[in-house]
């Protein structure tokens, strides 16, 4: 015998469970920026540190409070000290970067578009690439003197592995379709790079920049430290000699100032230029 | 333009994917490549377009007559697009005549003619990222044109599309071939395609790809219209001249899986 299919219907409500709402399940796994929480964090964490500075738990010899470093930096602000070690240190960190950066670039290229590059190119950055590059600074000295070139060299080989490996991978990562399509309409090799290549690779090229750039802070204060008389390194350095530890503290915020500055200009550089992502 | 296919045979590797690949095509006709997966009709369209050299046989251009002001006499159609995502649609068109010698004004000129073409003169500054998978392939078709092209070679260009596209798509495929007259060679796995758009049909057998029939559709493009009992009988033939062919293919596949 059938049943009515209102019946049915009928029949299995009456059977069912109260009715319960689906749960939402797809929570979390999805952070996002907050702007006040940083700098609410950043403000917290200064606040603590002058208070345990100013009750004594933080001992003052160890780590000055935060005004003692801000009166540092004041000082060396009036006294034109800063510029002039921050300006050494500019000189030798751009100069160092562009020829480092202008010679990967170049690597990276060859290495990434042309077969007699590539086997060569990639062993002997793999090879080079793990060195400390540090470690290399006294050859340095040694083949360009105790002199400003042998920083530059330092930082811009630190600068070239990075730059290298980014480009050929950016070069690589360029979708082969968008080659092949401008091989079909017949573009001369040099639009095929310029056109195609090049932008596609671009991406990759910036974020190596990224990394580039902290490298090339990290070993110019290395190479400042070993041997030099102005420069942020040197500042730091000649201040733990003194125990100075404000005046310490004063040079390694410029220097976290510094990354800062240097990421905000990437950023923008990545801005302009891959405005159509 | 003529083009005549001599003795194509290609590998990849230890791979035979072609095997003595021999047919012609007439000025203004179009061709369209059938056959099972893996069958080669792509690797023959890149062998065709000079984009892939054959381990054997050669590509003939018999009739040297190319449209006034043909910038690239053979010209692509990608099926994933090929568009380069940070130019404009203007700009993606604009590419492709830039190392041709022609002044800005000319090149300005090209580009809204085929902009006009292909209703996308309003889209003309957006970036490829905005726009919907038919508006890609009409940019492909625009770009295509503006070289002024005696041949285009069309890799499977509506299979990366939704199917109300697609049928929008062919319609105005079978409308630009019909009103140019322009020589094609149409690759596809879809059957309505071929014979909506083809003259002659050129049915493949599975890996080695060599050619099964050349079936012909003495219908003009024109005249063609979705539904048409002769189309659907034309359908049906190369569906019975496939069918074995493609269910070996998936087979094949399928071990391989």
């Amino acid at each position: 015998m059938s049943h009515d299919i209102s019946e049915v219907r009928a029949e299995r409500q009456s059977a069912a469970s109260p009715a319960s709402q689906v749960r939402f399940r797809a929570t979390g796994f999805n952070p996002k920026a907050n702007p006040v929480a940083a700098w609410g964090f950043f403000v917290a964490v200064i606040a603590l540190w002058q208070l345990g500075s100013s009750t004594g738990v933080i001992s003052e010899l160890a780590m000055p409070s935060p005004v003692a470093v801000a009166k540092a930096l004041w000082q060396l602000i009036v006294t034109g000290d800063l510029w002039l070690h921050l300006g050494a240190s500019l000189q030798r960190l751009v100069g160092g970067w562009i020829m480092g950066t202008v010679a990967g670039l170049f690597v990276g290229f060859l290495v990434g578009m042309f077969s007699w590059a590539r086997s060569p190119g990639v062993a002997f950055v793999s090879a080079l690439f793990p060195i400390p590059k540090i470690a290399l600074l006294p050859l340095f000295i040694i083949w360009f003197g105790i002199g400003e070139p042998s920083k530059f060299a330092t930082i811009a080989f630190g600068v070239f592995f990075p730059t290298v490996i980014n480009t050929f991978g950016g070069v690589d990562n360029v979708q082969r379709n968008l080659i092949r399509m401008g091989q079909s309409f017949d573009l001369p090799m040099w639009s095929v790079i310029r056109k195609i290549i090049l932008p596609g690779a671009l991406p990759t090229i910036l974020s190596g920049f990224r990394i580039s750039s902290s490298i090339a802070i990290i070993l110019l204060i290395a190479a400042e430290m070993i041997g030099a008389q102005y420069g942020i390194g040197a500042l730091i350095l000649a201040a733990g000699n003194l125990y100075q530890t404000d005046q310490l503290i004063a040079g390694v915020v410029v220097l976290s100032l510094l990354g800062l500055c240097v990421s905000w200009l990437l950023g923008r550089l990545d801005r302009w230029l891959l405005a159509w992502r | 333009m003529r083009l005549q296919i001599k003795g194509i045979c290609h590998s990849y590797d230890q791979v035979e994917a072609l095997r003595d690949i021999d047919f012609g095509i007439e000025p203004g006709e179009v061709v369209a490549l059938i056959g099972p997966s893996g069958c080669g009709k792509s690797t023959l369209l890149s062998i065709i377009g000079g984009l892939l050299a054959p381990t054997r046989g050669e590509i003939l251009i018999c009739d040297k007559a190319t449209p006034e002001g043909c910038l690239n006499p053979l010209t692509y159609v990608f099926q994933d697009f090929a568009l380069l995502p940070w130019r404009t649609v203007a700009g993606n068109i604009s590419l492709v005549l830039e190392d041709h010698g022609l002044s800005k004004a000319d090149r300005d000129a090209r580009v809204a003619e085929v902009l006009e073409q292909t209703n996308l003169w309003d889209f003309r500054d957006a970036y490829p990222k905005q726009l919907s998978g038919g508006m890609k392939q009409r940019v492909g078709i625009a770009r295509a044109l503006a070289v002024r092209p005696a041949a285009l070679l069309m890799d499977e260009p509506l299979s990366a599309l939704d199917a109300q596209t697609r049928i929008l798509l062919l319609d105005e495929f079978a409308a630009l071939f019909a009103r140019t007259g322009m020589t094609a060679v149409y690759v596809t796995h879809n059957l309505n395609e071929a014979v909506r758009l083809a003259n002659r049909v050129v049915a493949l057998r599975r890996r080695p790809g060599t050619i099964k029939e050349i079936h012909t559709i003495d219908i003009p493009i024109a005249e063609r219209r979705e539904g048409m009992p002769e189309l659907i009988a034309h359908e049906s033939a190369l569906w019975n001249l496939i069918r074995d062919e493609a269910i070996a293919a998936d087979k094949e596949l399928e071990n391989v899986a």
